[in-house]
């Protein structure tokens, strides 16, 4: 940590340094940002906080790079506004932001050395050859990348590369640090490994970082808060224990983490009849649903535990067993066909591990554990005044079972 | 030892046997008049040249010979072709060079520099650096016109359309050299017909006078090079991966910047190429200051064409042609060290 309080902040000539504290680093008003035909963004609002560590989570096409480029200023947005320390930064170039970014690819310089690529940023500043010397060193010990500094990028395994990219945007010392997917090229163990890193650079040098991915683990694992991004919309924007345990959509229920999706009979506020006559205590509902209509619900795998003798639980068959690690993951095919997967820690587990498949077991659901995620039909009052106008087809959405 | 060199040596045997073949076939149908029919053969020839390699080929594999990794067999087609035209050409040369004549176009073969004397001599030096500051200001317009061409379909033309867009370029090499040069001395004549309508409309008074001009020639060999310039440029470009000028300006370049640093850095390569598929032509050119000059634009090459087909010295011009090629030899070199030099610094 001490190794770092000798990079000073830089002055930038052109960049008005920042005279008020600004609390947010990054704001979006109202942003919308429209591609041709396509909605990327639809009025985000959204608040970075100084120096936290956000992520943007969301399938592809869910807006989360076209967010960044808005922050990076490779894009306009169609409207609304976006602020960097509180000052608008629509009309402000990319290279007087001070934002810089690890891109996907990483976008290293072939023709440059690994060090020449880190002081790039320093050099454009005017910053003198010994001084960019010695900042590009320490940024390098920083990342933890020593003894490459001659090498060629070509020469760098994708690890080291990426290490490289991020010494670079970081060396700059920028107010936001802009993660384009960066893990997303490296095989699972680096992977891991790089997500325990980029924690500790982001909390050794203290600057705002905005992670893009799609992967919910990492997100999960790395950020102190996530916005999960859906159709150009944020769906929740939260710390990511909450984002996990009490999602806000049905969206956002079903992305992060496993879900299992079942279907029954809302017959109170809080109680869920499934087809089978288990009667299901429900502990939040996402979107309403009437009480007597068919609905879908959400159990996460740990909120199952699979027994051998009958019990108060549902009746099935165990189709799969597998161990993965520390735990214990059951496939069980319910009477009505329907999967569930439950998982339980091997160590306190109810069954053997030796369980065959096919062996009859019965299912039990914790209280308060499942979630409404919403009607099982689309709703009818949104089709009817397009079946108004042009009488619709049978719209049936193929729903999505999601087991494992 | 006799196995390996037997299909080699058929590759060569069938390329020169076709070669003759063709060159007979060539000359027979030129003396019959068909005007354009002998080039379309001569290109036809390589067609079984080719087809000769690819026999070798076969026979060296049915003999269970395993093909090297260094096949040089490949180059045999092209070796043949050159060696036919270019080689024994460039011999017959260096034997007329150092010749001498006497009277008109009597050769004295033997061995005499007095033929280099002349090619060294005030007139031939003249055309010789007025030739060099055509092809440079030709080049260096060519670049400044193709390289925001090559830029704009590379970078910002949509992905279907590219081809279309190639393609266009290359349109003109559809008519002939000689039909295209002719058109443009029409376009630049005083007669053309823009400039009646521009000097009817009062927005001009007098054409410009541009025919038998060094503008005009100027132009010309700007035009007529042009896509050969474009072509490996965009190729360069092609390649160029446009999210390392998103990093540059990311990292505080400015626009202008992150063009310099890195797009042109990065696409030099091509635009090396580009630069001699053009300036080495337009250094040999003589057919455009000869048309377009009128006769009275003299580049190095319409002295060594005069002084083969009209005043038959064959000594003076084969020795100023050799001072020619020896003096582009330099810039092919300079090209060869620096591609190899960038390809060292890409290198893995």
């Amino acid at each position: 940590m001490a190794r770092l309080i000798g990079i000073r902040r830089l002055e930038q000539p052109g960049r008005a340094p920042a005279q008020r504290v600004a609390e947010h680093d990054v704001t979006f008003r109202e942003v919308s940002k429209v591609y041709d035909e396509t909605v990327a963004l639809d009025r985000v609002d959204l608040e970075v906080r100084r120096g936290e560590f956000l992520s943007l989570l969301g399938p592809s096409g869910c807006g989360k790079t076209t967010s960044l480029k808005l922050v990076a200023g490779f894009e306009r947005p169609t409207s609304g506004d976006v602020l960097i320390a509180g000052e608008a930064a629509v009309d402000v170039p990319p290279h007087r932001r001070d934002v810089n970014t690890v891109f996907q690819s990483y976008a290293l310089f072939p023709h440059l050395t690994v060090v020449d690529n880190v002081a790039y940023g320093l050099k454009q500043r005017g910053v003198s050859r010994r001084e960019r010397r010695l900042l590009a060193q320490q940024a390098l010990e920083l990342v933890d990348l020593r003894g490459r500094e001659h090498h060629r990028p070509a020469q760098l395994s994708g690890g080291q590369q990426q290490r490289v990219a991020l010494a670079r945007a970081l060396v700059l010392r920028p107010r936001v640090l802009l993660l384009d997917e960066p893990l997303g090229a490296l095989d699972h163990k680096l992977r891991q490994a790089m997500q325990i890193e980029l924690r500790r650079i982001h909390d050794e040098v203290g600057i705002t970082f905005v992670f893009v991915t799609h992967d919910q683990g990492e997100a999960i694992a790395m950020s102190d808060r996530v916005a999960v991004m859906n159709n150009g919309r944020i769906e929740q924007l939260d710390d990511p224990q909450r984002i996990y345990d009490v999602p806000a959509t049905p969206f956002v229920a079903e992305f992060v983490g496993d879900m299992n999706v079942l279907e029954g009979l809302r017959t109170a506020a809080d109680r869920v009849q499934l087809d089978d006559g288990t009667l299901l205590h429900v502990g939040r509902v996402l979107d309403e649903a009437p009480a007597g209509g068919r609905v879908r619900v959400g159990v996460r795998p740990e909120h199952t535990l699979v027994v051998q003798d009958e019990g108060s639980g549902r009746r099935g068959r165990l189709e799969a067993v597998m161990v993965v690690g520390h735990e214990l993951q059951l496939v069980v095919v319910m009477e009505d066909g329907t999967k569930v997967v439950s998982r339980q820690s091997r160590t306190d587990t109810a069954v053997g591990e030796a369980l065959e498949p096919g062996t009859r077991v019965w299912l039990e659901i914790a209280p308060g554990a499942a979630v409404v995620l919403g009607p099982a039909q689309p709703a009818q009052a949104d089709a009817a005044p397009l079946a108004a106008a042009a009488p619709s087809p049978a719209r049936n959405p193929q729903r999505k079972e999601k087991t494992a | 030892m006799i196995q390996r060199i037997y299909p080699r040596a058929l590759g060569g045997a069938a390329g020169l046997s076709v070669l003759a073949l063709g060159v007979l076939l060539y000359v027979g149908i030129g003396r019959l008049g068909l005007t354009l029919a002998p080039s379309l053969l001569l290109v036809l020839c390589t067609v079984p040249l080719y087809l000769a390699a690819s026999i070798a080929f076969g026979a060296a594999r049915r003999r269970g010979r395993r093909i090297g990794d260094y096949p040089l067999s490949l180059a045999l087609p092209s070796a043949t072709y050159f060696g036919a035209f270019f080689v024994v050409p460039t011999v017959f040369l260096a034997v007329f060079a150092v010749a001498s004549t006497t009277g008109y176009g009597v050769i004295h073969y033997g061995f005499s520099l007095d033929a280099f004397r002349t090619a060294l001599g005030s007139v031939y030096r003249e055309a010789f650096f007025r030739t060099l500051r055509m092809a440079a200001v030709g080049t260096v317009l060519t670049a400044l016109v193709g390289y925001p061409l090559a830029y704009w379909i590379a970078r910002y033309a949509p992905a279907r359309r590219k081809g279309l867009l190639v393609a266009l370029i290359l349109l003109p090499f559809l008519t002939s050299f000689l039909a295209r040069t002719l058109a443009m001395l029409l376009i630049l004549s005083d007669s053309f017909v823009a400039w009646h309508v521009l000097k009817t409309l009062h927005l001009i008074g007098d054409p410009p006078h541009l025919a038998d001009t060094t503008t005009a020639v100027q132009i010309g060999l700007v035009y007529n090079y042009l896509p050969l310039f474009i072509l490996p440029v965009f190729a360069a470009l092609e390649r160029m991966d446009w999210s390392l000028v998103n990093a540059a300006q990311d990292l505080g370049a400015s626009g202008f910047t992150a063009f310099r640093e890195i797009t042109l850095r990065l696409t030099a390569p091509g635009l090396l190429a580009g630069v001699l598929l053009v300036f080495i032509p337009m250094m040999g050119e003589y057919v455009i200051p000869f048309i377009l000059g009128g006769g009275r634009v003299d580049m190095a090459g319409n002295l060594i064409t005069r002084s083969f087909l009209e005043v038959s010295n064959y000594p003076v011009g084969s020795a100023a042609a050799l001072l020619m090629m020896g003096a582009l030899a330099v810039f092919l070199a300079v090209y060869i060290v620096l591609s190899v030099r960038s390809e060292e610094q890409y290198g893995a």
